[in-house]
């Protein structure tokens, strides 16, 4: 086998060598790709070096067509007859062949798509290249291309070694499609990685067992049929999953339409209702649209206030918890995340660490770590640096500003001064939240910040002066959700009152909202009660709807268990999933369920009748019935095209389709007739069996 | 030849249809998916995203065709079969390049076809169509059979697949990477289609000796095209090596606060900024180095080009559907979107987003319903991009306020025989903005509703200054015009600006000119000059005399400049000039003496002497690639290696030896 190893090598390194250079020069050129096109690149709006879109979008397509690739010229060339029973004419089973081939194949997709990742990671890693740190985390989305990479080359090496129809051969390709769709969306790199090497394992061992027999699965041993059934049932999903994605063009089913509050620049509310996402009314608190032209449909959302929510809940919780959010591991933000860049006195870039909890400065022209902030202030990089309390929150303010607060301590941190300073409480503690907001001036906007304490909201300018503190006018418990908007002249302001998050759903879209404009002094100046809006309806695609129902009942039941026991074995993420889709999408998952099933059993008799009338012995009718019934549309295309089925041809007695292989017809009994005399016969023939009665 | 055709067909027409539906159905997603993404890149069959199927589409197709037909051929026995047929090598060739053709126009026009059915039928997509939306993908379709040509060619020709063989690959990657930027779209497509054509028609005839001279020399051109590619590529790739280090500056700015003072801002390349006031000393007024301050200065936006009549000249280019329709109003919020058809039977067009029909029109007369006889505006309306509403426009010497929500449109002035060269509205984000006309000797400045307010003539030549920004205090207290150079001008760092106060009355109350930035460009690395030898010497010789007046960048508007001479600028120094003549004859002499030692004749080496001259290391390197090399072997007299094909040795002039008598001869030795 080494032999042979050396052999594969040999003829495909300078392929794999070619990917190398041609997948290298394509990330290297995704991580300095900016979007301004210059040099020192500060913006992150696609990510951040190896969590870049950019970088995902070569890494995802890169290495599905370097294992495609690879897999293919290791086997097709050589598909030849004369080369392939060269291939075969050697003293070792065709089983080692395959492994000899694999082996060199996987140390060659590591040449070609391994080698230039690691290059990257280097190149990032080091200081001076890139105007980010370095989180060896963030390799994870990479990682997780490059082994499903492996799934592209072993599915190239099932399509070239299977035969059969087009279709047949496709579904390797589209099963390792699948696990890439499912690598994208997909929360948690653990099971990604889990997904990519147990397809790939699959798909290697499909192709272990086409190996040994071309174009029937009974020559391959029981783990080669079984993989290669896997391969065509998860191909067919991954059909789907195509199929999902160009259907897109069929349109929506239902339109989304939905309405909200704002708040216009003048400190009125407005409702704005939107359909498909376009602001078809903007009315105000009477209903009435608004006489200026300015606030027609087309332009009101250019004279609205920007404000934010500081807090979900005033007060008591009343038990509830703040849900935390799981960012899947391809994000950027789910490792870091980067300030706004300010240039005065210095260029400057920070950004915050989430796992360290901890932040990093750096100089976007060296592109060089230059100090970093922590719990007990600044220092230089390199030292251990504590890092903030988990409960803490931080938002910056102007340019080099950060405010970072804790429930019952607020601190400022001033970058280009290098300070970290303690403010005193202007309310008591505890400190609910925090939020940014801005009032639009001629020349662009003033950021201000609220603070939400128990009795008031405290404001203060971007150099960290109050400006305001804004005492609560509303029964903060029950409408403890506060939001903060700055008026033009920058001394009014608008404190909006929703309900509190502890207040179950159903109870809160019934409640109204409450909008106060307030001068400094915390004296209302007017206020407004909006009524609550109409449940609104979310836009969903037909091909959305159509591929819930066509999927298969394993997975929509495997789907529900799997989270049920993840729920009960403490997963948080998971019985919140199981709680939408038992409490407020019950309807919609019921009527799913019906239809998945009431399609499975609809596909499981046709399956059952085809295969009765394909003279499957009745243990495989049943066995096929019975695999569509669990597996569903995608059980069905695999008896389809992977179920083998006797030829049958025309009997020459009944006329009833019989097994060719069989001596009498299964109808009518009747033996093959022998073929009539030509006059060239050179032996006897002998006398014609008797016919065998049924 | 017609069996040859039919056969061609029956066997590649199931790939051909495969790559059609392929084709028509990404085609068709993009076109489908959200009008909201078309209107931000283009519209519809001009879309970026369409344009990226379509261009990337047709190339791939056409390249797969092209391969399918030659390469499973190959093999031996299919290969002897092909030619063993009573019909000249050229029939072959003719039938499957014919039926080829035909399917690949099929798999690739056909799609374009039902998508501009698409496009066009009511309620599909919220855009007008006219016919010159359909010349960008056209012209991909034209690039695609360039990739056609050349997968023939690559399958014909004998070559290495990491020789002869990947460089022709690379010259066609060169070829659609220059058709991307829009460059000659159809002159580039043809030129090359032909070129390959040629050379693939030699290669089917058989090696390169066995080729016509044109043939040879049309095989000549991609070689040295992709010999260049991989050259530039591989700088490129060198020029990321060394850590970046910016070039050495320190630069003065003129910053206007938000209440109109205007100070002094010092910066240098290592990111340090210093605000000064005009007296030199530094401002530490928390009012205007506070947090955030540097965020909301007053920024002049630009109103005109004095040398350039009309603002559409700065847009799009030939892959953009700027010129050919652009959307004017309702692309980032509201119901309606609208359109201006410019040209000659100009007047603009609306459509409603949600339901994708035509809502009215407006032109000469004013707006009127769908169907209703259309009067063009007399020119063509010309205006700035991303405009709030009312849209300013401005048809001849008539400047316009168009308000598609109100369905009005108003005018605001006259300038009589004055050629208008900018309108804005400024400040940008004012409550009550007013109004700046650019003419040809002075600015009209009005309110919004077109109420004269002042005039002022400019104050600086426009062959010196011929751009212009204008901006104003909040209450307009100040009004301040910047004059600059060309914003593309490759001096622009060290020429001057100028910055007018006016008053209320437009009277200039101060002029400032920050002093020019300093300049130091660091001196380039040893790698850097290293770079330079992959120039082609002539035509970078050529570029420079063409463009040695350039004040623009032409690389911006030629982008095969870029390939011709990717490290040396267009207006290089005497010591470049020089470097790359003395590399140019230090290549040609080494050809020549190359050429002497394998015993070329005379009419040879001089060729490769002036390929090399001309055309540097691609050159030198190009034709060794693209012409015949015959065998060579140890000559048994000298021992130095002599061609095969030739009867005396090159070095020491004797012929081959009569081979030994072995007893088994059957003729008589001569």
């Amino acid at each position: 086998m080494r032999a042979l190893v050396w052999k594969e090598l040999r003829e495909n390194i300078l392929w794999a060598v070619l990917a190398m250079l041609a997948l290298g020069a394509a990330q290297l050129y995704a991580i300095h790709h900016s979007q301004n096109g210059m040099d020192v690149d500060t913006y992150f709006n696609d990510g951040i070096t190896l969590c870049k879109k950019q970088f995902l979008l070569v890494t995802t397509f890169g290495n599905a067509v370097v294992g495609l690739g690879l897999g293919f010229l290791q086997v097709l060339p050589e598909l030849k007859r004369d080369r392939w029973a060269a291939l075969l004419h050697r003293p070792l089973p065709r089983g080692r062949i395959y492994l000899g081939k694999a082996l060199a194949g996987v140390l060659l997709y590591l040449v070609g798509a391994g080698v230039p990742f690691l290059f990257v990671v280097w190149h990032v890693a080091t200081p001076g290249n890139v105007n980010a740190p370095f989180i060896p985390a963030m390799t994870q989305p990479g990682l997780a291309d490059l082994l499903v990479g492996f799934c592209y080359y072993f599915a190239a090496l099932t399509i070239a070694l299977q035969g059969g129809s087009l279709l047949l051969r496709a579904l390797p390709f589209f099963a390792a499609f699948h696990v890439s769709v499912f690598a994208l969306h997909e929360g948690l790199f653990r099971v990604a990685v889990e997904a990519g090497l147990t397809m790939a394992l699959v798909l290697g061992v499909a192709g272990w067992g086409a190996i040994h027999a071309r174009d029937t699965l009974r020559g391959r041993s029981w783990a080669g049929r079984i993989a290669f059934l896997v391969v065509v049932f998860y191909g067919a999903c991954g059909a789907g999953d195509l199929l999902k994605m160009i259907g897109v063009m069929a349109g929506n089913k239902t339109e989304s339409q939905y309405g909200n509050w704002e708040v216009l620049a003048d400190g009125v509310p407005v409702r704005l209702e939107y359909k498909n996402s376009i602001v078809v009314s903007a009315l105000d608190v009477d209903g009435k649209p608004f006489a200026d032209p300015k606030y027609r449909p087309d332009r009101v959302r250019s004279y609205t206030l920007g404000m934010n929510t500081a807090t979900s809940y005033i007060g008591d919780s009343h038990g509830w918890k703040r849900q935390s959010y799981n960012t899947a591991y391809r994000q950027y933000y789910k490792y870091l995340y980067a300030l706004q860049a300010y240039i005065y006195p210095r260029y400057e870039q920070w950004f915050y660490l989430r796992d360290d909890r901890r932040f990093v400065g750096f100089l976007p022209q060296k592109k060089q770590e230059f100090a970093q902030l922590g719990v007990e202030g600044f220092a230089p990089p390199g030292r251990p640096v504590q890092g903030f309390a988990r409960d803490s929150d931080n938002s910056q303010s102007g340019g080099d500003t950060l405010f970072v607060t804790t429930p019952q301590s607020l601190h400022v941190a001033r970058f280009s001064r290098q300070q970290f300073i303690s403010l005193d409480l202007p309310a008591p503690a505890p400190i609910y939240g925090m939020c940014h907001a801005w009032a639009n001036v001629a020349s662009g906007s003033v950021d201000f910040k609220g603070i939400a304490f128990g009795t008031a909201m405290t404001v203060y300018d971007a150099n960290t002066h109050v400006v305001a503190t804004l005492p609560y006018h509303h029964d903060v418990d029950r409408w403890g959700s506060i939001g903060l908007g700055v008026l033009k002249s920058m001394d009014r302001f608008v404190l909006r009152y929703d309900p509190s998050n502890w207040i179950d759903w159903n109870t809160r879209k019934n409640m109204p909202s409450y909008v106060d404009v307030v001068d400094a002094t915390g004296q209302v100046l007017a206020s407004y009660t909006l009524a609550r809006m109409p449940s609104h309806g979310d836009a969903s695609t037909w091909s959305s709807y159509l591929a819930a129902r066509a999927q298969s009942p394993a997975f929509f039941f495997g789907d529900l268990l799997y989270r049920r026991i993840g729920a009960a074995f403490g997963s948080e993420r998971l019985r919140n999933d199981l709680k939408e889709r038992l409490g407020r999408d019950f309807p919609t998952t019921k009527r799913v369920c019906i239809t998945v099933l009431l399609l499975a059993l609809a596909l499981s008799v046709v399956t059952f009748f085809w295969a009765r009338r394909a003279q499957l012995s009745d243990r495989r009718q049943w066995a096929w019935a019975a695999s569509v019934l669990v597996l569903g549309l995608p059980g069905f295309v695999m008896f389809w095209l992977a179920g083998e089925r006797p030829r049958t041809v025309s009997c020459p007695a009944c006329r009833r389709p019989r097994h060719i292989a069989e001596e009498n017809c299964a109808h009518c009994g009747v033996a093959w007739p022998p073929p009539a005399a030509d006059g060239t016969e050179i032996i006897e023939s002998a006398p014609a069996p008797s016919p065998v009665t049924a | 030849m017609k069996t040859m055709i039919w056969k061609e067909l029956r066997e590649n027409l199931r790939w051909a249809a495969l790559a059609f539906f392929v084709l028509l159905l990404a085609e068709i997603f993009t076109l489908s998916s959200g009008w909201e993404a078309i209107q931000m890149e283009g519209v519809t069959l001009c879309s970026e995203s369409f344009l990226l199927v379509s261009s990337f589409g047709c190339a791939a197709v056409g390249a797969v065709l092209g391969s399918l037909q030659i390469l499973p051929e190959l093999r031996r026995d299919q290969w002897a079969s092909l030619l063993h047929r009573p019909v000249p090598r050229h029939v072959i060739f003719l039938g499957k390049v014919i039926a080829g053709l035909v399917l690949y126009v099929l798999a690739t026009g056909l799609p374009l076809l039902a998508s501009t059915a698409y496009v066009v039928s009511p309620g599909r997509a919220p855009a007008p169509f006219v016919p010159s939306l359909l010349w960008p993908p056209l012209s991909d379709i034209l690039l695609g059979a360039v990739l056609y040509f050349g997968a023939v060619l690559v399958g014909l020709h004998g070559g290495r697949w990491f020789g002869s063989r990947g460089v022709i690959v690379l010259a066609l990657v060169a070829i659609f990477c220059l058709h991307l930027t829009g460059l000659s779209p159809f002159l580039l497509p043809l030129g090359a289609m032909v070129t390959l054509f040629v050379a693939a028609w030699g290669a089917m005839l058989g090696s390169l000796a066995q080729r016509s001279w044109a043939s040879r020399l049309a095989f000549g051109l991609p070689i040295l095209v992709g010999l260049q590619t991989g050259l530039v590529l591989i700088g490129l790739a060198l020029s990321y090596l060394p850590r970046r280090s910016f070039e050495g500056y320190t630069y003065t700015r003129l910053s206007i606060a938000r209440d109109g003072t205007v100070f002094l801002l010092h910066g240098d390349d290592k990111g340090q900024s210093v605000l000064q006031d005009l007296q030199g000393n530094v401002v530490t007024d928390e009012k205007y180095v506070g947090n955030g301050t540097s965020m909301y200065g007053l920024s002049a936006n630009m109103l005109a080009d004095r040398t350039l009549a009309r603002g559409r000249h700065y847009r799009g280019n030939f892959r953009s559907s700027q010129g050919r329709v652009e959307g004017v109003a309702g692309m980032y919020g509201g119901a309606e979107v609208w359109y201006l058809l410019p040209g000659a039977r100009s007047y603009f067009i609306g459509y409603d987003k949600l339901s994708a029909r035509c809502i009215g029109i407006c032109d000469a007369e004013g707006f009127k319903s769908v169907g209703a006889a259309i009067q063009p505006f007399a020119s063509d309306p010309q205006a700035e991009l991303s405009q709030t509403s009312p849209y300013l426009c401005w048809v001849g010497p008539q400047v316009l306020a168009v308000d598609f929500t109100e369905r009005q449109m108003i005018p605001l002035l006259h300038v009589g025989s004055e050629t208008v060269y900018g309108l804005l509205r400024f400040p940008y984000d004012n409550e009550h903005p007013r109004i700046a006309v650019a003419l040809g000797n002075e600015i009209r400045i009005s309110t919004s509703e077109g109420a004269p307010v002042f005039t002022v003539p400019y104050g600086y030549p426009a062959a010196a200054m011929p751009q212009v920004s204008i901006t104003a205090t909040e209450d307009f207290a100040l009004t301040f015009v910047e004059y600059i150079p060309h914003y593309y001008s490759r001096s622009v760092f060290q020429d001057e600006v100028h910055l007018d106060a006016l008053d209320r009355q437009g009277k200039r109350v101060a002029t400032y000119s920050p002093p020019p930035t300093n300049y130091h460009p660091r001196p380039p690395t040893l790698l850097m000059r290293a770079l330079r030898l992959i120039d082609l010497p002539g035509p970078s010789l050529l570029a420079s005399f063409l463009y040695r007046h350039a004040d623009d960048d032409p690389t911006d508007t030629h982008p095969a400049l870029a390939m011709i001479t990717p490290a040396v600028v267009i207006q290089p120094s005497p010591g470049e000039l020089a470097t790359l003549v003395v590399w140019a004859v230090l290549l040609s002499a080494a050809a020549g003496v190359w050429a002497r030692r394998l015993g070329f004749p005379a009419h040879r080496t001089v060729t490769w002497m002036i390929v090399s001259l001309v055309f540097g290391l691609a050159g030198f390197l190009a034709y060794r690639l693209a012409t015949a090399w015959a065998a060579r072997v140890p000559c048994p007299h000298c021992g130095r290696p002599r061609p095969v094909d030739a009867a005396t040795c090159p070095h020491c002039q004797q012929t081959w030896q009569a081979v030994a008598p072995s007893g088994a001869e059957i003729f008589e030795a001569a």
